[in-house]
């Protein structure tokens, strides 16, 4: 793949894995978008000996999904997004707090569930695509994927 | 929840990002970036290969000739027997020894001082400063 063939790739995907990562991060963007940038950076190291062209977006997210955990592993604790909630925001009509229930929800699950969650109703792959991205098997990501629902039913319900 | 709610939940899931131009370009600024690192890296894997071809070619010239030199070097050493004392009687006994034990100190250093000296010049030649008087 040519640095231009893999700049237009970019272009016309990189607006669905900034979305995916910004779910998976619960609302930071800034967070969302270095992850990004160092997802596609990634994958233009590694695009030279990717040969499965049918499989390109899902190795993209399977990058995207690696380098979310290797971040999570990397960064110290933080506060949890429910204190954010508390925050007033001056301008009412700040998107930002739009998502504010779901990324708390969101939050509250696992890493794994939450990914599970995000590849099958978000970005419409099949549990044994889920199993390929998140290197786990059918049956755990079955399991993700049925603790996760629990999880946002319980939370969204709230 | 059924399972369209949940579809549904992400369907209408439209967060505020920063502008497209301003990721592509950030992102185009990051692959120039990793460009010049691999270029700079194959040059210094170019370099490197060079300096160890010319290395290797002058250990083995070193050890080529101090491999004739040995028979010479070797009645030297046995000559050296005739004083008779202790240390002559001692040298002549572990002649081979020494002998061998020099070559391949010599072929070594030789050997190393080529590469670094190619590696060096090839840095010299590619850089601007010394090309410039």
């Amino acid at each position: 793949m040519t640095r231009l063939q893999f700049i237009r790739y970019v272009e016309s995907n990189q607006r669905a894995v900034r979305r995916f990562l910004i779910a998976l991060c619960c609302g930071d963007s800034a967070l969302a978008d270095d992850l990004a940038q160092d997802t596609f950076v990634k994958a233009y190291l590694s695009c030279d000996t990717f040969r499965d062209d049918g499989k390109f977006s899902a190795w993209i997210y399977r990058i995207a999904y690696n380098t979310f955990i290797s971040n999570r592993r990397s960064k110290r604790p933080s506060e949890s997004i429910s204190e954010a909630a508390t925050i007033d925001s001056a301008d009412s009509s700040d998107k930002a707090f739009e998502y504010q229930e779901l990324y708390m929800a969101l939050d509250r699950l696992s890493e794994k569930e939450r990914s599970a969650i995000l590849l099958y109703y978000m970005q419409g792959y099949a549990i044994n695509e889920i199993a390929e991205i998140t290197e786990s098997s059918t049956d755990a990501v079955r399991q993700q994927l049925s603790r996760g629902r629990q999880h946002l039913k319980g939370l969204l319900k709230e | 929840m059924n399972e369209d709610k949940y579809t549904s939940l992400f369907d209408n899931f439209n967060p505020d990002m920063s502008p497209d131009s301003l990721f592509i370009h950030c992102l185009e600024q990051n692959l120039q970036a990793v460009e010049i690192v691999k270029k700079h890296t194959v040059e210094m894997q170019r370099r490197n290969r060079k300096a160890i071809i010319i290395a290797a070619i002058t250990g083995f010239i070193v050890g080529l000739l101090s491999s004739f030199c040995y028979p010479f070097l070797l009645k030297t050493i046995n000559s050296i027997a005739i004083s008779g004392t202790a240390f002559a009687t001692h040298i002549s006994d572990y002649g081979s020894v020494y002998i061998w034990t020099l070559i391949c100190l010599l072929t070594g250093i030789l050997t190393y001082s080529a590469y670094d000296l190619t590696l060096s010049a090839q840095t010299t030649a590619n850089n601007p400063k010394y090309n410039d008087r």
